[in-house]
């Protein structure tokens, strides 16, 4: 079985190094959903969301010198970027809450809060499965999500059992080396 | 120590059957214990994945982000005294870069603000989009309709969205300006290229506030005359 890697965008990086604005419209056409959903998701609204997604690319691009080919992917770097900008934002707002609410309605507020690590995380793991192509997706999806054995999914599939484990196996280990590049 | 195949691992930590001696191996190994519970993780976050649905963001973003690289500093808009700004050196000139923008991204001149508001990709994103003020444009000469300007408000962003039809530029090329109330003071708020008959300029509040509600278009020509041509084809108060 041939293992298929999830894009890391490696194809881009020479291109984004050297200036070149359609490497950085190819990234914005890969990722920029990605990075759009995990802005929406954390800050709630779509004015915000569309602001962080600008700063995302505008930033990617203004320190783009700093990507270093073979050190983690240009999503993980994308989406460390967004998690850092929507943390920012969302830390601006409950200084402005703090200031116009008394204590008590600011504890409320930032309790009700949505936890941006998980938020990112989840979009993380859903553009990756999105990308990673079937039939490891569709067997992630099955077995992990689905929670159906690996056997009943090698029949479904009509693939060796083995197949579907090791499917399995190297799947989650990609979404985890994924999520391990976006830091908190 | 023999480790357990690490399919046997990922098996523990979808809660799969496995056998005893695995069992009593993950209790007391410091490699393969861990190594369960960080997949257990990435299993608990897959599964609360299923969820998430990937929303493209507006096609006016991505001519956001190639504005704001285009952009050669921070524009803020200048104020002229009866001469108005000239092409190419006005701090106030917004439009160009915007236009340019546009251009290069692709996206159909003129479009933005329909863009912002119906995203066919997408059914979510939808910034609030409010119109603020009204004007009509209207011939000098006959007060023929040629269509109109609007003062909108997207999200936190002030913009002028000017329709106008048939406007014949036969050389030269048509630019829009906002004038003063005390008709003394003009700026130019960018092109209005041939053929488009809708254009969204970012303009600012400052500009509205401090009396800069007449929206006109005029017809230049490419010389060296920065100022406004004089030849205006039409015009509009806005109604704030």
């Amino acid at each position: 079985m041939t293992d298929q890697g999830l894009d890391s965008g490696a194809d881009l990086i020479p291109g984004l190094r050297a200036g070149d604005r359609a490497a950085l419209a190819a990234a914005y056409e890969r990722w920029g959903a990605a990075v759009h959903t995990i802005a929406l998701r954390s800050l709630g609204n779509h004015h915000d969301a569309e602001d962080v997604t600008q700063q995302v690319f505008v930033s990617a691009w203004r320190s783009r010198e700093s990507l270093r080919e073979g050190v983690g992917s240009l999503p993980g770097w994308l989406f460390a970027i967004t998690r850092r900008r929507c943390a920012d934002l969302y830390a601006a707002r409950e200084r402005e809450t703090r200031r116009e609410h008394s204590l008590a309605r600011h504890t409320e507020l930032t309790a009700a809060g949505p936890t941006a690590e998980d938020v990112t995380d989840k979009v993380v793991i859903a553009e990756a499965l999105d990308a990673m192509g079937d039939p490891r997706a569709a067997l992630i999806r099955a077995v992990v999500m689905e929670g159906r054995t690996h056997t009943e999914v090698a029949t479904a599939f009509d693939l060796p059992l083995g197949t579907v484990k090791s499917h399995i196996r190297r799947g989650l280990l990609q979404l985890r080396t994924r999520l391990e590049e976006v830091p908190l | 120590m023999t480790h357990p195949d690490h399919d046997l691992l990922v098996a523990t930590a979808l809660g799969e059957a496995v056998p005893e001696q695995v069992s009593q191996h993950l209790e007391l190994c410091s490699e393969c214990g861990p190594e369960v519970e960080s997949l257990k993780q990435v299993i608990d976050m897959t599964r609360r994945s299923r969820d998430v649905d990937l929303v493209p963001p507006p096609p006016a973003v991505w001519a956001a982000i190639e504005a704001e690289l285009d952009a050669p500093l921070q524009l803020t808009p200048r104020h002229t005294e009866a001469t108005p700004t000239p092409p190419r050196h006005g701090a106030p000139r917004r439009s160009p870069w915007w236009l340019a923008a546009a251009a290069a991204a692709g996206i159909a001149l003129g479009s933005g603000v329909t863009a912002a508001v119906v995203n066919r990709d997408s059914p979510a994103p939808t910034p609030s989009v409010q119109t603020v003020a009204k004007a009509p444009l209207d011939t000098l000469d006959t007060k023929t309709s040629r269509g109109e300007a609007r003062l909108v408000r997207v999200g936190t962003t002030l913009d002028l969205d000017v329709q106008a039809r048939g406007l014949a530029t036969d050389s030269g090329y048509l630019e829009v300006w906002l004038i003063n109330s005390d008709l003394k003071r003009m700026v130019s708020v960018g092109v209005l290229p041939a053929g488009v008959e809708q254009q969204r300029f970012v303009i600012s509040q400052d500009l509205i506030d401090q009396g800069y509600v007449i929206v006109d278009i005029s017809r230049e020509q490419f010389d060296d005359k920065p100022a406004h041509s004089g030849d205006s084809l039409v015009r509009g108060t806005l109604a704030v």
